[in-house]
């Protein structure tokens, strides 16, 4: 039985096949190790460029900004002020400056930069559910599968219980203020309960899992199924040969000068 | 298509179905989730591999291996992207537990601690390298300051990380072996039993 395709909704950038996402994605990272700066400043225009077609721009900008920039702006800062690998240093406005420590910094803050937002344009405009599909569908291990899927799910579940189990155990008069060592004692009865709970469900729903055939070998069929367009075959195939054109080319380059 | 030795694929098949699918999904689970019950009783450590070492003696390596590596892609769906490259990492703490625990080593606590100790080196060393070549040894971690001052006094980006991943790795690993061990103790017989690696724990 087949039903409707999951990538119906949002831009182009949200309705390209998954794995075509993220081939482009690791195309992206690999190459980020392979350029010079200049080649570094277009693969981060693209990604920028590309995050800004996607219709979850907003909350990839937040994350950005939350996770990302910090660290790309203390790599700069840190590399411009300390770095013993180069001794020529230069006074700006008083402050002792290292211009290749400069150099290296700005290397390494784009490429993370790279990095980051192309991983989080991949993880924000494609879900588990459509990655889940697409892997299954190009024969990707039903059981790595369901893990990945169902500890998506289960990080819910197991933050609230974990809460539950905290307040329960507060009110009957477990300590958890105070000293360090109150506070490791509180560490276990909060946590054992959690993973007995987990392990009873873990013994039911392993079963349930054989019995609906998880393990079993041969083809499957698939409730929503998610095909690539010729378009997208042909994207991966260029982009599978670009990447590892450049990459050769720069190895050689580096061999030969 | 790889084809695997007989042998290879079966130790797979045995530590990846029946229970052990549903625990592996959980131990991903709370080596993400355990950050939240250290910042509520306010610890400070992370505990982030307590799940993957759990996985690795009850269930085996291989399924160590697919939990700690599921959860870091997992963290990077959720939280920041940057931990897939430290796939590596789990995989060597995957492995490491698994091979600590098939000799027998967390049936007593002073057998099981060591190994984090030794786990902790492992992690440092692995670690290292991918910190410092990609994140330049910042992570915007509590142990940051650690490379700021090895970089201060002249040691170079892979020396800084390594040092750093050396004053904080093992103390943390050998505190999670620790842990895993006392909660390994008070497992029931008749839930232990049905692991694939239960003679791990479980005295003939």
């Amino acid at each position: 039985m087949k039903t409707s395709s999951p990538l119906e909704s949002g831009s182009l950038v949200d309705r390209v096949h998954p794995l075509t996402k993220l081939y482009f994605c690791l195309a992206l990272v690999i190459l980020s190790f392979f350029l010079d700066l200049r080649g570094e400043a277009v693969l981060a225009l693209i990604a920028l460029s590309l995050t800004l077609l996607s219709s979850k721009r907003w909350a990839i900008i937040k994350r950005f900004l939350r996770y990302v920039f910090p660290v790309a702006m203390v790599i700069l800062l840190l590399n411009l002020l300390v770095y013993p690998e180069s001794p020529e240093i230069r006074h700006v406005i008083g402050i002792k400056v290292n211009p290749a420590g400069f150099t290296f910094g700005l290397g390494v803050s784009i490429r993370l930069i790279i990095i980051s937002l192309s991983l989080l344009l991949f993880f924000a405009t494609t879900s588990a559910h459509q990655l889940s599909i697409a892997l299954l569908m190009k024969g990707a291990n039903p059981r790595a599968i369901y893990v990945f899927a169902h500890s998506l799910q289960m990080l819910d579940t197991l933050g609230r219980k974990i809460q539950r189990i905290y307040i329960a155990q507060s009110s009957r008069g477990l300590k958890t203020r105070g000293h360090p060592l109150k506070r490791v004692k509180a560490f276990f009865p909060i946590l054992l309960p959690v993973i007995f709970s987990y392990l009873s469900e873990s013994l039911e729903r392993g079963l349930a899992l054989e019995i609906r055939g998880l393990g079993i070998q041969g083809p499957r069929s698939f409730l929503t199924e998610i095909r690539e367009s010729k378009l997208e075959r042909v994207t991966n195939r260029i982009l599978f040969t670009a990447t590892v054109l450049i990459v050769a080319w720069r190895i050689l380059r580096w061999l030969l000068l | 298509m790889v084809k695997f030795p007989h042998r290879l694929k079966s130790s797979i098949k045995h530590e990846t179905s029946g229970i052990a699918i549903p625990f592996i999904a959980f131990g991903a689970a709370l080596n993400l989730s355990l950050g939240q019950l250290t910042a509520l009783i306010k610890l400070p450590f992370y505990f982030d591999s307590i799940g993957t070492v759990l996985v690795a003696v009850l269930c085996g390596p291989w399924a160590a291996i697919l939990a700690g590596s599921v959860a870091n892609i997992v963290s990077s769906f959720m939280f920041s992207p940057t931990w897939v490259f430290f796939i590596p990492t789990v995989i060597a703490i995957g492995a490491f537990t698994g091979f600590w625990g098939r000799r027998g080593f967390f049936r007593r606590w002073y057998t099981a601690v060591p190994g984090g100790l030794v786990q902790g080196i492992i992690a440092a060393v692995i670690s290292a390298p991918i910190s410092a070549y990609l994140f330049s040894g910042i992570t915007l971690g509590g142990t940051d300051f650690l490379v700021i001052y090895f970089r201060a006094v002249g040691k170079s980006i892979l020396e800084s990380t390594f040092l750093q991943g050396l004053a904080s790795d093992p103390v943390d690993k050998m505190l999670t072996y620790l842990i895993a061990f006392l909660i390994l103790k008070r497992l029931p017989y008749r839930l232990l039993i049905r692991f694939p690696r239960h003679e791990n724990i479980l005295t003939t």
